[in-house]
């Protein structure tokens, strides 16, 4: 392959230095700097530094069952195809032509047996190896050689749990040693039910005026803005005639955060969620909980409720039984786009999954009624961040600063609910992968980097 | 879901029907405008349908996987109960993406109404362009098409709305969110 992926952390042509990125995020006083959102710099190794080495979503295995199903998503701002081979594996490619850079494959989603350039017509097959250039004997004198001119490959692609993941990065650990203890929370999520998971159809995609970021830390751990953000969103679903002021989330919760940089946080009991409806609410908490129960045990089914999380570096995950969730991709230092889907249990039954559904589509997608108020809330701080005095005043991320503790019955770092944790920890990870030279010199317990 | 085709040919309704639909979508549109939403609320029916779907970027021989199916994901999928807590979430006063409030200019065209078999149903199509400023320098263009069942009933503006499916122009949806109705 002549083309080639670096994959060192590189920051020397920066004008950043390690000490710089570093001074960014301090965890010892809990404080950000606003730079960090707007930054074009930091963007550039956020690029290559961290989307260009992590494992990416790509797409739920259900999307894609048969071979030469495809779906186009992205890694940090490149373009990648995901298509399923003849053997059941999956394989990952930049999508762009080798000759003049054109997209090889410009729809959304489908079936192919080829892929072939818009541009002068070169075509490449599902694993992305270029098999024909029209006048090759001709126009090239057979003078090229076909297998020099396919596009970079995703080094490794893996899955957890029905979640397909890609790497661009030869030396990146396995994917479970990547999610490290994130796995024990992921399972909330991925493994209530025998019959796994599947993706509904359609994908929610728009665009907000803000940095990637926002949105990712705040699922990491913000049970805090739910009461105040969302006020609205909760008073509209409470019965008629009830007083305004029971709409308000439990006071009780943890939260995790990890070396890795993932991290969740959760209330301690289930609470109702009557947005669904009586049916949807007698499975979850009927033979939904129960199977549930019998694979995760007592701790991951009751003792976690509306849980947000999100996986480093931008996907993220929120609900049970029927959750959404989400990859807040990176266009520019000030404008993400969300990708967002809807995974449910494969054993709800019919009318439990459509009542789900829109119930997942009235309060998270682009007209859901609680994600509204938090795009509203980033698009704005984006712009607060516009001025130089801005740029130069601390953010507070100091929530349960000194109070992180081991608990015995969830891995990682734990602290309350009503923490930053989970985001000092998410930031921690995103300064040591921004300017780490390998992963051997990042702190995780990355045991399987040789 | 599939974008209506044009098949049949047209059985358009009387002159005096025609006009008085369009009077009604013209005054329904600006009741939302004007942020009545009480009283747009007034003119859907309990058992209302109203739904858009998300589309997708396909080829011309794939038209049928352009849009999503009524059990994927949508941009509204909506019953009069969800559609009434939207309404009251505006009215909170705290709905930030509603505060301070936006201003909006719903345009209205390419009106056709057809009357069912039975005589008692209208169907009606329009196309909008809906005009969305917020806060200081915020625009937000939604265009579409709309296709609506409509019946003659004893609201205050002589119709009301049975059913509503809303195409919109995008499929990357090009705004921060929709907190608006359609």
């Amino acid at each position: 392959m002549s083309s080639s992926t670096n994959t060192n952390g590189d920051f020397q042509s920066s004008k950043w230095t390690k000490e710089g990125i570093n001074g960014l995020i301090d965890n010892d006083r809990g404080t950000l700097d606003p730079r960090i959102y707007v930054d074009k710099d930091l963007y550039e190794l956020e690029l290559k530094n961290i989307f260009g080495r992590s494992w990416n979503f790509l797409a739920h295995e259900t999307q894609i069952p048969n071979p030469g199903d495809f779906f186009q998503n992205y890694i940090g701002e490149d373009a990648v195809l995901v298509v399923r081979q003849a053997d059941g594996s999956v394989s990952g490619f930049l999508n762009m032509c080798r000759h003049r850079g054109m997209k090889i494959c410009r729809t959304d989603c489908g079936n192919a047996k080829t892929f072939t350039c818009s541009y002068h017509g070169w075509s490449y097959d599902r694993a992305g190896n270029l098999i024909n250039v029209p006048m090759k004997k001709e126009a090239y004198r057979n003078e090229i050689k076909l297998e020099d001119w396919g596009p970079p490959k995703l080094e490794k692609v893996e899955s957890y749990k029905g979640l397909i993941f890609g790497t661009w990065d030869p030396n990146a650990p396995s994917l479970t040693s990547y999610l490290g203890p994130m796995t024990f929370y992921l399972d909330h999520y991925l493994d209530r039910s025998g019959e796994g998971t599947r993706a509904l159809g359609g994908v929610h995609k728009w665009v907000i005026p803000s940095n990637w970021k926002m949105a990712a830390e705040q699922f990491c751990d913000d049970m805090y803005h739910v009461d105040y953000s969302h006020a609205s969103a909760m008073i509209a679903q409470l019965p008629e005639g009830a007083d305004p002021s029971m709409a308000s989330f439990p006071k009780d919760g943890n939260q995790f955060g990890c070396a890795e940089g993932h991290a969740c946080s959760f209330w301690s009991s289930p609470f109702s969620n009557a947005g669904s409806g009586p049916a949807a609410m007698e499975f979850i908490m009927g033979p939904e909980r129960e199977e549930a129960l019998q694979r995760l045990g007592k701790v991951r089914v009751a003792e976690i409720a509306g849980m947000n999380s999100t996986v480093f570096p931008n996907f993220s995950l929120l609900g049970a039984g029927a959750f959404t969730i989400r990859t807040w991709h990176p266009k520019g230092p000030d404008e993400t786009e969300i990708w967002s889907m809807i995974i449910v249990n494969a054993s709800a039954p019919d009318g439990v999954v459509q009542a789900l559904r829109k119930n997942i589509i009235r309060t998270f997608s682009p007209s859901g009624t609680f994600e509204q108020d938090d795009t509203e809330n980033w698009a704005e701080m984006q712009r607060v961040f516009r001025g130089t005095k801005a740029q130069s005043t601390s953010l507070n991320s100091g929530m349960g600063l000194g109070h992180a503790r081991q608990d015995e019955r969830f891995p990682g770092t734990i602290n309350f609910g009503y923490a930053e944790e989970g985001a000092r920890l998410f930031y921690r990870r995103w300064k040591e992968m921004l300017t780490a030279p390998t992963w051997r010199d990042m702190s995780a317990t990355l045991k399987e980097v040789s | 879901m599939k974008a209506q085709a044009i098949t049949k040919s047209i059985q358009r309704v009387e002159l005096a029907l025609h006009h008085e639909v369009e009077q009604f979508l013209y005054a329904e549109a600006r009741l939302l405008d004007n942020r009545q939403f009480s009283e747009w609320l007034s003119l859907i029916s309990e058992d209302v349908v109203y739904f858009a779907p998300t589309r997708y970027n396909v080829m011309s021989k794939d038209p049928d996987n352009e849009f999503s199916s009524g059990e994927d994901l949508a941009i509204f999928d909506e019953s009069k109960d969800s559609l009434s807590r939207r309404v009251k979430k505006i009215q909170t006063g705290r709905a930030w993406s509603e505060e301070p409030m936006s201003r909006t200019r719903r345009l209205i065209t390419n009106i056709t109404a057809t009357q069912s078999a039975q005589g008692e149903l209208l169907e009606v199509t329009s196309n909008f362009i809906v005009y969305r400023n917020h806060l200081e320098r915020t625009v937000e263009i939604f265009a579409g098409t709309r296709t609506d069942t409509i019946v003659e009933k004893d609201t205050h503006l002589g119709f009301e709305l049975e059913r509503r499916e809303i195409i919109f122009d995008q499929a990357t949806i090009l705004a921060k969110h929709i907190s608006i109705l359609f």
